[in-house]
Formats: structure tokens, C-alpha cells, sequence
């Protein structure tokens, strides 16, 4: 699958990117100011509106192609900060998405698989609690369970290794890399060593003082 | 500021959202993203949890109708005329406004606050990623839970408004329950139980839009939240009275 950026506009600082790259395995669109990456995953999922240009998913405009195939089944987004909804209990912020993904699956199943993914990453928590009880960097890897079940077209990460500890990142990286095969990701990320450690590809962006440009190794 | 941001000031948003939130509203049927829980859960804290405090109220406000109504009255040899008092101001007028007012004290607030602090914590964004519309799952289902817990809060009211007047009237003159209701039924018509059912609606309604467009108008700091709460509370407070003057003129009009 290709992803291109055409004649891109956002802001003053993403104005006219032509940008295209294929969406296999893991890309990192390296940005050290943590902006225009995250700018443009938050553009693909459609938290931020762009001024001009077309993003295209191989030769289907990006608005037909969720319209086609629904935004759920085509993004998961996991937030730099391990976002959840507060008035929810853990398990409901799981529970919320992958029904509207995989409708009149068992939740037996969903169990099943969520209890796999939280001793892969050595998570012992009551999923009764509400996001509040917990710490962030166990938010942000439940952010990351709640991501991988729903198994999207792309899955896009923001700022991946943040808030987590050594240990919690590596585990973290492991899975990554064992999904990375069947499952396409874009990661946004200003950490050089992860990119080194983790990607397949890498778009590294270069911001002058006039403009934006993008360098794909 | 970003393109976001731009749109959410334009002097035109809250019409659209008006029309969106109506929308949303009104094809429940087509609606996967209102939620019943969020429904049953505001009908819960706005109806039921406000049945003391709206207890009290009505007991207080039925009773002391009664007690100035009587005494009035009874100076002309009219004492009968208080039910009469007790259906025009109670069940016409101040069950639903008063209703409305303690629905907005801790429902109102709750609600802009509640979304304006999803909206700093990013919460509305994590449900539009997964193509969940907050204004199906948010509002909609708030609006509907509103206003079906002011039908049943302003319901409530009336009956213990009438079971305040007539534990007041006992001290003036022993009077048998059942002869009070039924000089009470004797006056009351079905234009004011229609009413009185009407109003709530309304009430709900106006509550619930305002509060939850001024909740969802907060951009970025956890400071705006207060202040849009305030501006809820003193937009639906005017809204309401302006809506039940209107009301009320319409209904004397036609009737």
C-alpha cells in the first residue's frame, strides 16, 4: 500500500509537502521538533483538518477510502499520552472500540486476547478501575493494547517510548516488531534510537525556518 | 490558532450545531454511536439523584402556596379558591421552572464541565479517532437523558406539591386527603397536564444544548472550564424564563 501527501497544506509549516512512501511494516516519520509528524498522523485520522491538497491510500482518495472502509477498520490511533475516556472503567475504554470493530464477537474472545496482550507486557491491573487509578505509562500501554486488538489497516503511534520506563519500552518494542510483519504501522517519533532499533523505513523531516521537507532512507 | 479552533469561535457554530445535535437527536433509530448507558446513566444522576432535593423544594413551595393562598383568601370567605392557586402557580408555572433551575444547578454544571474537561484531556479526539461522533455519544445521549428526567423530576414535583398543600391545609382546618384532591382534580384540566408536561421537554432540552456547547467550546486549558460552566448556568437560566414567558403567553393565547 502507498501513502502519498500531494500539494499538502496544513499550516504554515506543512505548506505544499509532496510526500509519498509504502505503508509496510514499521515507517517512522522522524520529526525533532515532534510537530509535522504528528500533525500529519492527526491529519490521516481526522483530528486535524488540512487547508489544501489530497492524501491518497494507493490510487483512492483518503476521504473515499474511510467512507469505503470506515475509519475503525482503516486507523488506530494510540496518543502520546495514553489517552482514555475517565468515565469509563479500563475495561469498558477497551471494550468501546474493538465492538464497533469486530461487531458480535464473542467477549469471552476479547478476554482472551486482552489477557494475552497484558502478560506480554507484564500488566497486572483490576480492569474494573477507571483510567484515573493507574499510572500513565500503564495508560499508554493499555493505549497500546486497545490498538493492536482492533488490528487496523495502519496503525499510527505518537511519540511511542514516552512516559515508559526501560523495561516497559523494550517489551513494548518487542511486540511491535513481531506485529510489524502483518501489520502495517506509521509511528511519529523524535528518538533517534528507536528509529534506529525499530523501523523499516524511515522519513526524516528537516524544518528550515521557510519550509518543511521530508527525506525518506 | 488552528483551522479547529477557527471554526469552533464562528459566529455561525452554534447554529450548526444546533442542526447537528437536533439531527442526531432525532434518527436514534439510525444512530449506532447514541449510547443507552450514557442515556440510563444521566436520567440516574439528573433525575434520580435530585429526587431529595426536589423533595424538599416541592414540599416547601406546595405548603407555603397553601399557607399564604389560605390566609388570604379566607379573609374573603373564599378558602376554597386555593387549589385553584395551588394548580395556576404549581403545576402551570413553578414546578418546571423550579425544576429546571435545580437541573441546571447540578446537572447543567456537571455536564459543560464534564466536556469541557474531555475536551482538555483530549477525550472528544480519542472518540472522533475511532469514527465514534461525540455529538451522538456525548450530547445526544445527554440531551435525551435531560429531558426525560425533567418529565418525570417535574411530575414528581407537582405530586408532592400538592401532598405539601395539603399537609399545610390540615393546620388550618382538618381536611380529609380524599376531599382535597378532589376539589384539586376539579380545577385542574387537561391543558395544564399537557403543559406541564410540555415545559420539561422544553427545559431539558435548552439545559442540556447549552450546557454541552459551552462545554465542548472550551479550546486548550483546564482554566476555560469554569468559566464556560458559568456562562451555561447564566444562558440557560435566561433561555428558560424567556422560553416560559413565550410558553405561557402561547398558552393563554390559545386557549
Amino acid at each position: 500500500m502507498q501513502l502519498t501527501f500531494s500539494s499538502f497544506t496544513v499550516n504554515n509549516i506543512i505548506n505544499q509537502l509532496d510526500l509519498s512512501f509504502p505503508v509496510e511494516g514499521i515507517t517512522v516519520l522522524y520529526d525533532e521538533t515532534e510537530s509535522a509528524a504528528e500533525m500529519l498522523l492527526r491529519c490521516l485520522i481526522g483530528l486535524d483538518r488540512w487547508k489544501e491538497g489530497q492524501i491518497w491510500l494507493d490510487d483512492t482518495e483518503l476521504t473515499h477510502y474511510i467512507e469505503e472502509k470506515t475509519l475503525i477498520n482503516t486507523f488506530a490511533y494510540v496518543f502520546e499520552d495514553g489517552t482514555m475516556m475517565s468515565n469509563l472503567s479500563l475495561r469498558e475504554n477497551l471494550w468501546l472500540p474493538y465492538q464497533l470493530r469486530w461487531k458480535g464477537e464473542d467477549p469471552a474472545l476479547f478476554d482472551k486476547k486482552l489477557a494475552v496482550l497484558m502478560k506480554r507486557l507484564d500488566l497486572d491491573i483490576d480492569l474494573r478501575w477507571r483510567p484515573a487509578f493507574i499510572k500513565p505509562a500503564q495508560r499508554k500501554q493499555l493505549c497500546y493494547i486497545q490498538a493492536i486488538l482492533l488490528q487496523p489497516t495502519i496503525l499510527l503511534i505518537n511519540n511511542p517510548s514516552y512516559l515508559l520506563n526501560r523495561k516497559q519500552r523494550a517489551l513494548l518494542q518487542s511486540i511491535l516488531a513481531e506485529q510489524a510483519p502483518g501489520q502495517a504501522m506509521i509511528i511519529a517519533s523524535s528518538d533517534d534510537d528507536f528509529t534506529r532499533e525499530i523501523a523499516d523505513r524511515t522519513v526524516r523531516f528537516d524544518l528550515t525556518s521557510t519550509e518543511l521537507s521530508a527525506r525518506i532512507e | 490558532m488552528s483551522v479547529v479552533q477557527k471554526e469552533k469561535s464562528g459566529p455561525d457554530f452554534f447554529f450548526n450545531y444546533l442542526i447537528k445535535v437536533i439531527r442526531a437527536v432525532f434518527v436514534i433509530r439510525s444512530n449506532r454511536d447514541i449510547s443507552t448507558a450514557v442515556i440510563l446513566k444521566q436520567i440516574l444522576f439528573t433525575g434520580f439523584e435530585a429526587l431529595p432535593i426536589i423533595s424538599f423544594i416541592a414540599l416547601a413551595v406546595g405548603g407555603l402556596i397553601i399557607l399564604q393562598g389560605y390566609n388570604l383568601l379566607s379573609n374573603f370567605g373564599q378558602g376554597i379558591w386555593v387549589h385553584v392557586i395551588l394548580v395556576t402557580v404549581v403545576i402551570r408555572e413553578l414546578s418546571a421552572i423550579i425544576t429546571a433551575l435545580v437541573v441546571i444547578a447540578r446537572s447543567g454544571t456537571a455536564i459543560s464541565t464534564e466536556l469541557g474537561n474531555m475536551v482538555v484531556n483530549r477525550e472528544i479526539d480519542l472518540l472522533r479517532s475511532f469514527g465514534i461522533s461525540p455529538l451522538s455519544y456525548l450530547v445526544a445521549s445527554r440531551i435525551i437523558g435531560v429531558m426525560a428526567a425533567m418529565i418525570i423530576l417535574t411530575l414528581y414535583f407537582n405530586i408532592i406539591a400538592v401532598l405539601g398543600g395539603w399537609l399545610f391545609s390540615t393546620i388550618f382546618n382538618r381536611i380529609e386527603f380524599r376531599a382535597f384532591i378532589n376539589d384539586f382534580m376539579s380545577v385542574l384540566h387537561f391543558s395544564d397536564i399537557f403543559v406541564t408536561l410540555l415545559k420539561p421537554l422544553i427545559f431539558g432540552f435548552i439545559i442540556a444544548i447549552i450546557s454541552s456547547f459551552q462545554g465542548l467550546q472550551v479550546q486548550m486549558a483546564s482554566t476555560e472550564v469554569p468559566q464556560r460552566t458559568i456562562r451555561a448556568v447564566v444562558q440557560s437560566i435566561f433561555v428558560i424564563i424567556i422560553a416560559d414567558v413565550l410558553i405561557t403567553m402561547l398558552f393563554y393565547y390559545l386557549s
